[in-house]
C-alpha cells in the first residue's frame, strides 16, 4: 500500500494563495484576549521568512524551480529552524484551511528527495535509529534496562505500553513512573518489548520518510502480533505519531492508540482511580504540541488539553495557575522537529521563553507530559537556574495515587 | 543600478549598523519580501537586500547610505498588505523591514492619544488602549497590521466614531537625506505630540496615502477613543441597493451611527462563514443586502438616537427584516473591536483588492456597471459584489467602496478572468466618477497620470524636491516610465 503523506504538490493552490495575512504570525486574539507571539522561529530570526509564511513561500519557490544552488544552505536552515510546533495553523488552518504543520513536513520531505535536506545532525540520528532503532545511538538492548524490578507485566494483557526513546534512553524517570502508576492503579498491562523500535517521530518530522514508514510498518505488526488492543503513550511525540501518521502509512491500525493522560482520566471518569494523597504545591501545565494542535481527536476538536488539566485538578492539594499561552495556543518548549539536535540555541531560547512564562504564574512545579518537552524544559531550568521543578504528569499521578 | 561591488560594500555598512543578523541578501531570506498575495498584478520583484532596524537612528543611517548610492528603499511596516505597496517596483532594492520597531512608547488617557512604532499592529494596540479604558478607530483590516501604516495610509474603519478619515495627530519621517522630519505639535518648539495643527499647512496630511514614497514614518502619536458604555446593534435586511441605501444620508447627516456598512448577501456569508464549503450553501440564507448599524456611547444618548434612528428608517425605508435592534452575532461584535474574521476573505481563494472612494447615489450606478463587466468576463451576476462604508461627517456623501469577485491566484483563467473584470472595472469608474482610489496602487494610477493636470504635477514635483533620487518606493504612487502601457 502506498503511503498517503502529503507531498509537497499536494500544497500547490495554497502555496500559491498564501495572502500574506501574518496571521501565522501571533496566537489567536479573540480568545486570549492578549497580544502574544505565536512563532518561535520567527520570533528567534525575525525577518518574515523565518515564520510559516516565509516557508510557505520557499515551498512555492522550490515547486517553481526558483532555488538556486548557491541558496540551499540557507533554504536548509529556513526549513529546519521552525520546531514544527504548529502554532501558525491557528488562523491559517480557520480561514484559509491551510495545514501549516503539513506544508513544512512535505518541504522538508521533499528537500530530502532533492538531497537538500536534513540537517547533517539529523542524517546522524538517522543513521543511529538505522543501525540501533532509537536516534540516541544507545544499544538495542538496553531499552528496558530501567525497568524497575518487580514490575507486573501481563505478556497476554490486550494493553500495552509503549515506552519510546526518550524515555527509555534519557528520560528513564519518567517511564519508570509510568509502569509503576499502572501497576498501582491495578492495569493488567505488557510492554512492547524488544521488538519496540523508534517510533519513527524524528524521521517523519524532518522529511526523512522511508525509514520512518519501515519503522511504522514494524512497530504496528509487533504490536498486533502481541495481541494488544489498546497502546498507551507517556511521549506526545510517540502518541502524535501513531495517531497522526502511522494510518496515513499503515491505514487503519487494528487497535487503539491512547496518551496516557487520556487513559487515566477514563479511569477517574469511572471512578476507578483514587488519587488521595496530597500534593500541596502550587503548579502550571505545559501542553506539549504533539498532543495538542498536532492531535485530530475529532473532526471539530483538536488537541488533548482536558485530559491533563482534569487529572491535576483531581490530585488533592493542587493549585493550578495557567499561563496565558495555553492549549490550542500554548508556546512551543523549542524541542521538536529537528530543532534540539540541529537548531540548539533556538531550542534553548524558546524553552527559556516557556519558563519565564511559568514563573509569572508563581508556580512551583511547570508539569507536562512528554519526555521530550522535558528534557528541554529541564535545560532550560537549568541554564537560567530558575526556582521552579519540573515534573511529567505521570510522576505527581503516581505521588498521589492510592 | 550600482555594480555587484558597491552592493557588497553596502551590505558591509549595513551590517555595522544593525548588526549582522538584522541584514541579510540570501536569496532564501528575500523570497518571502519579493511578492505579496496581489502578485498577479504587482510583478514579484525580489530586493537585493532586508535590513531590520530598531530603532529611527538606524533608520535615518540606512536611508543616507541608500542616498548616497541612489538604491531605492521599500519600508514595510509588519508585511500585511494587498497591492504590492511593499514589494519593490525596481530590481536592486532595499526592503527596510520596520518589523521590529514594535513598542507602544506611550498610551496617554489624559490626552487621549497613543504613540507607536510602525511595527506596532492594531491588535496589540487596541489590547493595550482597551486594558487602559480607551480603544483605537479599528481599521476594517486585519489586526495583524501595522497601525501606523494603516492611519498613514488611511484606511476605512469600524468606529467611525464622528471622526472621519483621519486619526493620526504627529509623527516623525526619516527623509530620502536621512534628516528627520517631525510634524504636527511634535515640531513646535517645547510642545507635546498630541495635536495636528500648527500654524503651518498640514504637512502630515502631505505624507498620508503615500506609502513611504517621500519619507519613511518611524513614530505617530494617534487619537484614541472612549469605550463605549452602551452599544446598540441593528441588522437591516433589504431586496434592493436603492432602498438599503436610502436611510443612510438621514441616519449620517443626523450623525447617529457609529458603524454603517451597506454588505451585499456573499460578504455577509464571508464574514460568518466558518468553511469553505459553507460558502455556496449559505447562499440565498440571507437578503441580498444587509446593513449592520452600531450607536453608541452613553446610555442616555444612545437611547435617544436609536428613536431617532427607527423614526428615520421606518420612514425613509423600513427593511424587510424586523426593525428592532438585535443581539449581533458575537463573532460581527469582536469583529469591530479587533478584527480577524476579515481573513475569511481569503478563504476561497485570493483578495480581490479594488478600492475607491465615492458619493453613495452613484451606488446603484457602480454595481450595475460591475455586474456587467463581470459578465464580460466571464462571471455570474451574483458573483460581483461591491460593499460600501460612508465615512463619518459624510460631506459629499463620501464613502468607502470595494469591488470583490471570487477569484484564485493559483489558477491561469480565474487570473485572466478577475484581470478583465479589474482593467475593464477601473476604466469605467473614471468615466462615471469617483472621488479617488482607496490608496495609490499602480494600475489605476496608471489611468489617471495625464489627466490630472497641474494636482499632478504639482504632486511629482514636491516628491522630485523631497526625494531628487528617487529611491523612495519609487513606481508606487506614480508609475515608472517602462510601466506606462
Ligand atoms: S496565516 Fe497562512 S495565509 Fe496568512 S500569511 Fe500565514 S501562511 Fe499565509
Ligand atoms: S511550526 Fe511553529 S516555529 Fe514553525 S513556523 Fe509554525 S509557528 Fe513558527
Amino acid at each position: 500500500m502506498a503511503d498517503k503523506l502529503e507531498k509537497l504538490e499536494d500544497f500547490r493552490e495554497d502555496l500559491i494563495t498564501c495572502g500574506h495575512c501574518m496571521g501565522c504570525n501571533v496566537f489567536n486574539w479573540w480568545t486570549l484576549d492578549k497580544w502574544v507571539d505565536c512563532c518561535p522561529s520567527g520570533k528567534k530570526f525575525g525577518f518574515i521568512s523565518y515564520f510559516a509564511v516565509g516557508r510557505v513561500e520557499l515551498g512555492r519557490a522550490l515547486l517553481e524551480e526558483e532555488i538556486e544552488p548557491q541558496d540551499i544552505e540557507v533554504l536548509k536552515k529556513i526549513a529546519y529552524a521552525c520546531p514544527t510546533c504548529g502554532a501558525c495553523i491557528l488562523q491559517c488552518k480557520e480561514f484559509k484551511e491551510m495545514d501549516n504543520i503539513a506544508i513544512i513536513e512535505a518541504l522538508r520531505a521533499k528537500m530530502v528527495e532533492l538531497g537538500y535536506g536534513p540537517m547533517p545532525e539529523h542524517t546522524k540520528f538517522a543513521q543511529a535509529v538505522d543501525t540501533v532503532n532509537n536516534p540516541y545511538g544507545e544499544p538495542h538492548e538496553k531499552r528496558f534496562d530501567w525497568l524497575p524490578e518487580g514490575t507486573n507485566l501481563d505478556k497476554d494483557a490486550e494493553i500495552g505500553y509503549f515506552v519510546g526513546c526518550t524515555s527509555a534512553y534519557r528520560e528513564q524517570e519518567l517511564a519508570k513512573a509510568t509502569v509503576k502508576l499502572l501497576n498501582k492503579a491495578n492495569i493488567n498491562f505488557q510492554l512492547i518489548g524488544s521488538d519496540e523500535y523508534c517510533c519513527g517521530s524524528p524521521l517523519l518530522r524532518t522529511g526523512i520518510r522511508d525509514k520512518a514508514i519501515e519503522l511504522a510498518k514494524h512497530n504496528v505488526e509487533t504490536i498486533k502480533k502481541k495481541g494488544i488492543k489498546k497502546v498507551i503513550f507517556s511521549c506526545a511525540g510517540c502518541y502524535r505519531t501513531f495517531k497522526e501518521d502511522y494510518p496515513k502509512i499503515v491505514g487503519d491500525l487494528g487497535f487503539e492508540v491512547i496518551h496516557v493522560t487520556q487513559f487515566f482520566e477514563q479511569m477517574l471518569k469511572e471512578g476507578l482511580l483514587k488519587l488521595k494523597k496530597p500534593i500541596n504545591k502550587i503548579i502550571t501545565y505545559h501542553d506539549p504540541c504533539h498532543m495538542g494542535r498536532h492531535i485530530h481527536l475529532t473532526k471539530k476538536k483538536i488537541g488533548v488539553f482536558d485530559a491533563p488539566r482534569n487529572l491535576l485538578k483531581a490530585i488533592p492539594g493542587i493549585e493550578l495557575k495557567e499561563m496565558v499561552r495555553i492549549r490550542e495556543n500554548a508556546w512551543c518548549c523549542g524541542a521538536g522537529g529537528g530543532v534540539k539536535a540541529a537548531f540548539k540555541d533556538l531550542a534553548l531560547t524558546t524553552a527559556i521563553d516557556r519558563i519565564e512564562e511559568a514563573l509569572s504564574t508563581g508556580a512551583e512545579i511547570l508539569v507536562s507530559a512528554c519526555p521530550f518537552c522535558r528534557r528541554n524544559l529541564m535545560d532550560a531550568i537549568n541554564a537560567k537556574n530558575a526556582s521552579i521543578d519540573f515534573k511529567d504528569i505521570v510522576e505527581l499521578l503516581e505521588e498521589s495515587i492510592d | 543600478m550600482p555594480d555587484k561591488a558597491i552592493y557588497e560594500q553596502i551590505y558591509q555598512k549595513l551590517q555595522s549598523i544593525v548588526g549582522p543578523e538584522r541584514v541579510s541578501n540570501d536569496g532564501p531570506v528575500l523570497i518571502a519580501y519579493e511578492r505579496d498575495q496581489h502578485w498577479p498584478f504587482v510583478t514579484p520583484t525580489r530586493p537585493a537586500i532586508v535590513v531590520q532596524p530598531k530603532s529611527t537612528e538606524e533608520v535615518q543611517q540606512i536611508v543616507k547610505i541608500a542616498n548616497e548610492h541612489k538604491i531605492p528603499i521599500v519600508p514595510l511596516s509588519r508585511g500585511v498588505n494587498v497591492r504590492g505597496l511593499c514589494v519593490p517596483a525596481k530590481k536592486g532594492s532595499i526592503v527596510i523591514d520596520l518589523r521590529l520597531m514594535n513598542r507602544i512608547l506611550e498610551i496617554n488617557t489624559e490626552m487621549m492619544t497613543a504613540t507607536v512604532e510602525p511595527g506596532v499592529t492594531h491588535g496589540q494596540l487596541q489590547i493595550a488602549a482597551r486594558e487602559k479604558g480607551c480603544r483605537i478607530c479599528i481599521p476594517g483590516a486585519p489586526a495583524t497590521g501595522s497601525i501606523l501604516a494603516n492611519y498613514l495610509l488611511r484606511g476605512v474603519y469600524h468606529t467611525n466614531a464622528g471622526d472621519g478619515i483621519d486619526h493620526a495627530l504627529s509623527a516623525e519621517f526619516v527623509l530620502p537625506n536621512g534628516e528627520l522630519l517631525k510634524v504636527g505639535s511634535a515640531a513646535f518648539p517645547n510642545s507635546d505630540p498630541y495635536w495636528r495643527y500648527t500654524c503651518s499647512p498640514d504637512f502630515l496630511g502631505l505624507f498620508q496615502s503615500m506609502p513611504g514614497s517621500m519619507g519613511i514614518c518611524t513614530k505617530m502619536t494617534v487619537k484614541l477613543y472612549p469605550l463605549p458604555e452602551h452599544e446598540v446593534w441593528f441588522m437591516l435586511g433589504y431586496d434592493k441597493i436603492e432602498d438599503a441605501i436610502a436611510i443612510i444620508p438621514p441616519l449620517m447627516n443626523a450623525q447617529i451611527p457609529s458603524v454603517l456598512w451597506v454588505l451585499p448577501q456573499y460578504t455577509l456569508i464571508k464574514l460568518i462563514a466558518k468553511k469553505t464549503k459553507e460558502l455556496e450553501k449559505l447562499r440565498g440564507t440571507f437578503p441580498e443586502w444587509t446593513i449592520p448599524i452600531t450607536i453608541e456611547g452613553p446610555k442616555e444618548i444612545v437611547e435617544a438616537k436609536v428613536k431617532v434612528a427607527m423614526d428615520i428608517i421606518r420612514k425613509t425605508s423600513p427593511p424587510k427584516t424586523p426593525l428592532k435592534p438585535v443581539p449581533p452575532p458575537t463573532n460581527f461584535v469582536k469583529e469591530f473591536k479587533y478584527p480577524r474574521n476579515i481573513l475569511g476573505f481569503l478563504r476561497a481563494g485570493s483578495y480581490h483588492a479594488l478600492a475607491f472612494y465615492g458619493p453613495l447615489k452613484k451606488y446603484p450606478e457602480y454595481i450595475r456597471m460591475m455586474k456587467e463587466n463581470g459578465e464580460k468576463a466571464g462571471y455570474k451576476r451574483e458573483q460581483v459584489d461591491l460593499l460600501a462604508s460612508p465615512y463619518a461627517q459624510f460631506w459629499g456623501q463620501a464613502c468607502y467602496y470595494e469591488a470583490e469577485v471570487p477569484y484564485t491566484s493559483a489558477r491561469e483563467e480565474s487570473v485572466e478572468m478577475v484581470k478583465k473584470f479589474h482593467y475593464a472595472t477601473l476604466k469605467d469608474l473614471i468615466k462615471i466618477g469617483i472621488y479617488g482610489w482607496f490608496r495609490p496602487f499602480l494600475n489605476p494610477m496608471k489611468l489617471i497620470i495625464d489627466d490630472l493636470g497641474t494636482y499632478g504635477k504639482l504632486w511629482r514635483d514636491i516628491m522630485k524636491l523631497i526625494d531628487p533620487n528617487e529611491i523612495m518606493n519609487p513606481g508606487k504612487v506614480f508609475p515608472m516610465e517602462k510601466e506606462l502601457t
